[in-house]
């Protein structure tokens, strides 16, 4: 069990002035607690705009309608992969792998308005930033922005558990 | 153990839809898939591993797939490349 357990939600503050906003656990299970890593509604996955990942082929997990440009770590992990496009982020834990991929087919936008802020093999620590997005950006290319944050090895994780407690 | 080539033709190359689907194709057999580009290797089921090669649009990659299934594996996960990739 995880520090994390012990939280329903913390005050995420980042590394950036005038970011700080409460977190919910997003997704629980016997190996740790996901935060949400992005300011905004928490969705259902099955209710993501996008097929491959409301069906869960990609894991299970949820969706977050963001309020905010920046996508912060939800736990203390490993980033195990950076999409060359920048529009998505993998970090892992305690046997956790997570994927935090920000809108819809985005890849196509082939990284203009987003940033990446970390590398592979990065350490990271909750709340730290990860992608900073232009929503408008995203908007005028004709996507949604929602964020999937999902576990990609879900199935051989035990009480997953997806959505705000 | 049965390996084919193939070179990325979608111009976003493995990125997270593809890798899902190829991962789901995968679970349909036995065998263990490995996709090798260059030094690294990964077994195709792990996701985020897969993802986190970078496989590009021109990158030519190396599938090998090994078990009691993989004639037909092969064949399906080969069918699968060209199809979607």
């Amino acid at each position: 069990m995880g520090l994390f357990d012990r939280f329903r939600s913390k005050e995420i503050s980042g590394n950036e002035p005038g970011h700080v906003f409460q977190a919910v656990s997003v997704i629980r299970c016997a190996a740790g607690t996901v935060l949400q890593p992005v300011k905004g509604a928490v969705i259902p996955r099955e209710a993501i705009p996008d097929e491959t990942f409301a069906s869960g082929m990609l894991g299970d997990g949820v969706g977050i309608v963001p309020e905010d440009e920046l996508v912060v770590a939800p736990f203390d992990g490993d980033v195990s992969s950076v999409a060359e496009s920048r529009h998505a982020v993998g970090i892992e834990s305690n046997g956790m792998e997570l994927l935090i991929h920000v809108g819809v087919d985005t890849v196509n936008m082939k990284g203009s308005g987003f940033t990446c802020l970390v590398k592979e093999g990065d350490k990271v620590r909750t709340g730290q930033p990860l992608i900073r997005f232009d929503r408008a950006r995203i908007k005028a290319a004709g996507y949604s922005d929602i964020v999937a944050v999902l576990l990609t090895n879900s199935d051989d994780l035990k009480d997953v558990q997806c959505g705000v407690s | 153990m049965k390996s084919f080539e193939y070179t990325i033709t979608d111009p976003v190359g493995i990125h997270a839809r593809p890798a899902g689907i190829l991962v789901k194709k995968i679970k349909e057999f036995a065998s263990t898939v490995t996709v090798i580009k260059g030094e690294k290797e990964v077994n195709a089921l792990k996701l985020m591993a897969l993802m986190g090669m970078g496989i590009k649009q021109g990158d030519t990659v190396k599938v090998t797939v090994e078990g009691a299934d993989e004639d037909t594996a092969a064949a399906a996960i080969e069918e699968f490349f060209k199809a979607n990739l």
